[in-house]
């Protein structure tokens, strides 16, 4: 099948031409509408950078000596539980209240607003011009081949019941082209022009809500309470065990530079498996033993008590 | 021309310290107008040699290069600070100290002003106010090594040992793969007298870095005494009697070949190194 | 870090001849299927040259690219590492204090140009 080339010279790249001028447009008008980067609050990095941290901690602590990391998982953990890092100290369970006069969370609200309306504007606005002007042919070829269930979609318009399915409207093209042209924007404009990442954005949260975009958002957008999160961070840092990785430096040294075999490394790893397996037999046996003794000193003291 | 743009990128990315190298190349380049042909990099080029002629005493290129600056970029903070840096070297503090606070006031989390004002703190002859300010950034900016480096190193000053060590454990924690790091902490516990995990840190840097010169002398000095020592109480993390004579052995030989490498060192200093190697 | 090397002229001249036949392969593509279309020939196979200059072509490439590339860098990241001095590692820059002597020393000192 032959198409008229005329096609080519007046849809499909008058087509893309317009949706290159637009993006990059958008673009600019994001960047106006941005205005200058919001300053950044002490306190709200404080908050983040206590709980990165506890991650540190957690990650690297087996590089320090055991009475550092011990010093420092208990002042973390005291800490998370006091809530020094808070931003805000609340004094006991502060209703939340009507969470649109918060005035960070309206902000960042707004932001995820414009930032979504930027997106839907242009789009809605070319859709309905091609659809308008450039509907009832079919525009290019895809080189795959596709099942008959797509050709209602990429064929609208065009309702024929043999045409293969591979010709497309040119409402498909202008999708190709707007997942597609993201590589084009990003050379054009550099990296971090508003359509990138705003695409699985915008796939994925829903519309109403602005897009993550405040450090106390949660992707649902709701205000996050920090201090929720402090104490799930404290209990995973109550649960790390401290693994000092200069237990046997000396060994793995004398293998490197060949004065040891490397079999003695797996032997020093065998010896300490079985040493903890030993140890966790006995802990078992003590947990299974002190309840028993605790609660018979518990009906001793009682006893004493009451007396 | 092109080589000394190269040798300032070069010394820009590696951050060493070298004011004489930057303002022999940098003063004719900005002289001549040719660091302008540099595009982007002009801007830096005029920081870093504005920064190296605060080294040298050439206040005049410094405020040279300070003054382009400010044409291009007006008001903005990082041109303020190096404003603030030119004041505090030319020894008024003062007025040094109202730029950064403010700079401070009008963006509280700007990196560069606090970090200027710590260390002018301490060009005033107040190092506990110094540390208690790095105290106060680091509590809030707790990833920046180079912070916790500086307040390792004014905890050093102050022979504030312990201190400096919990500093250089934080710095481990952020870049657990640097040997240069483990090699400062070794160094501090050598100082403290723990030689036991001092051993311990000063193999990881070789562990790290093979041949390294100065980690091997640490495990040679630490094992040695270690060895002449009487053994210690807490001999479960001790390390065996074997494994420290093993150590001894490896980082005598060690040494003495890299010294012995043909164009390693003058005869007279292999010899000398021997014979003290010899003597530990 | 990013030192840049001397570019390779050779190796960037045959990527440009490799560009130069894989745009003329394409091209000659195209034309043969205009052709075709016109002289309502069937569909058959390119014809043997286009194949054998897009080979060509995609040889070229790869000897171009092979030799624009950098060097390789270690993989072990104990070479990189072993190869930093303590000076860069300990610099400190934003926080150079400089009350010291060398503005005092070198003040008047007219630096030779040796390297």
């Amino acid at each position: 099948m032959l198409l008229d080339p005329a096609i080519r010279d007046w849809v499909l790249i008058p087509i893309m031409i317009v949706m290159v001028l637009v993006g990059v447009v958008r673009h600019q008008v994001t960047v106006l509408l941005n205005g200058t980067p919001k300053k950044a609050d002490l306190k709200s990095a404080r908050e983040t950078k206590a709980l990165q941290r506890c991650g540190l901690l957690r990650a690297h602590g087996v590089h320090i000596p055991e009475h550092a990391f011990h010093g420092r998982k208990a002042f973390l953990s005291e800490a998370f539980e006091k809530g020094t890092y808070l931003k805000e100290t609340n004094t006991g369970n502060k209703p939340r209240g009507n969470v649109m006069q918060d005035p960070a969370y309206v902000e960042t609200m707004m932001d995820g607003m414009k930032k979504n309306m930027m997106n839907i504007v242009p789009q809605t606005v070319i859709m309905g011009w091609i659809n308008f002007f450039f509907s009832g042919f079919v525009l290019v070829k895809l080189p795959f081949p596709l099942t008959v269930r797509f050709k209602g979609m990429l064929q609208r318009g065009v309702e024929t019941h043999d045409m293969d399915v591979s010709w497309v409207s040119s409402l498909s093209w202008y999708f190709l082209n707007l997942f597609g042209l993201q590589s084009v924007f990003t050379l054009i404009l550099g990296s971090g022009h508003a359509a990138d990442a705003m695409r699985d954005m915008q796939a994925m949260s829903t519309m109403g809500m602005g897009a993550a975009a405040g450090p106390n958002l949660s992707p649902t957008g709701q205000p996050q309470d920090m201090h929720k999160i402090f104490l799930a961070e404290k209990e995973n840092l109550d649960l790390t065990e401290h693994e000092w990785g200069l237990e046997n430096v000396e060994t793995r040294l004398l293998v490197k530079y060949g004065k040891k075999p490397a079999s003695v490394l797996l032997d020093q790893k065998k010896a300490k498996i079985a040493k903890l397996a030993g140890r966790q037999a006995t802990k078992e046996f003590a947990a299974v033993a002190a309840p028993s003794a605790a609660a018979a000193n518990a009906s001793r003291k009682k006893g004493r008590r009451q007396v | 021309m092109v080589n000394a743009a190269k040798v300032l990128q070069d010394l820009r990315a590696s951050a060493e310290r070298k004011p004489d190298v930057v303002v022999r190349l940098g003063k004719p380049l900005i002289d001549s107008g040719a660091v302008l042909k540099l595009d982007a990099d002009a801007w830096l080029v005029y920081e870093q040699v504005a920064i190296a002629a605060l080294d040298m005493g050439d206040d005049a290129l410094a405020l040279k290069c300070i003054q382009a600056l400010e044409t291009k970029f007006p008001g903005s903070p990082r041109v303020r600070r190096l404003q603030g840096m030119q004041l505090e070297a030319s020894g008024k503090l003062a007025e040094a100290g109202l730029i950064y606070k403010a700079i401070l006031e009008e963006d509280e989390t700007n990196v560069l002003a606090s970090k200027r004002q710590v260390m002018l703190l301490r060009a005033m002859g107040l190092p506990s106010e110094a540390i208690s300010a790095l105290v106060k950034y680091l509590d809030i900016n707790y990833t920046d090594f180079e912070g916790w480096l500086q307040l390792a190193d004014l905890y050093l000053d102050e022979l504030m040992y312990a201190q400096a060590a919990f500093c250089m454990e934080e710095v481990l924690m952020l870049q657990p793969q640097n040997h240069i790091f483990h090699l400062k902490y070794a160094e501090i516990l050598y100082t403290q007298d723990n030689f036991q995990l001092a051993l311990k840190q000063f193999c990881r840097v070789v562990e790290l870095c093979r041949d390294h010169v100065r980690g091997l002398y640490g495990i040679k000095m630490c094992a040695s005494r270690l060895l002449k020592a009487a053994p210690s109480k807490d001999a479960a993390a001790a390390t065996s009697h074997e494994d420290l004579e093993a150590m001894d052995l490896l980082a005598t030989e060690r040494l003495i070949a890299l010294y012995g490498a043909p164009g390693a060192a003058a005869e007279s200093s292999k010899v000398a190194a021997t014979k003290w190697i010899e003597i530990q | 870090m990013a030192v840049q090397q001397a570019p390779n002229h050779f190796g960037r001249l045959v990527c440009l001849v490799a560009f130069f036949l894989f745009f003329h392969s394409g091209y000659s593509t195209f034309e043969h299927l205009s052709y075709l279309k016109a002289v309502d020939g069937r569909e058959s196979g390119l014809p043997l040259d286009i194949t054998i200059e897009l080979l060509a072509s995609v040889a070229l490439f790869g000897l171009g690219i092979v030799l624009v590339a950098d060097d390789f860098k270690e993989i072990l990241m104990e070479t990189e590492m072993a190869k930093q001095s303590i000076e860069s590692l300990d610099a400190r820059p934003s926080f150079y204090s400089f009350n010291h002597r060398g503005r005092a020393v070198f003040k008047n000192v007219i630096l030779k140009d040796e390297m």
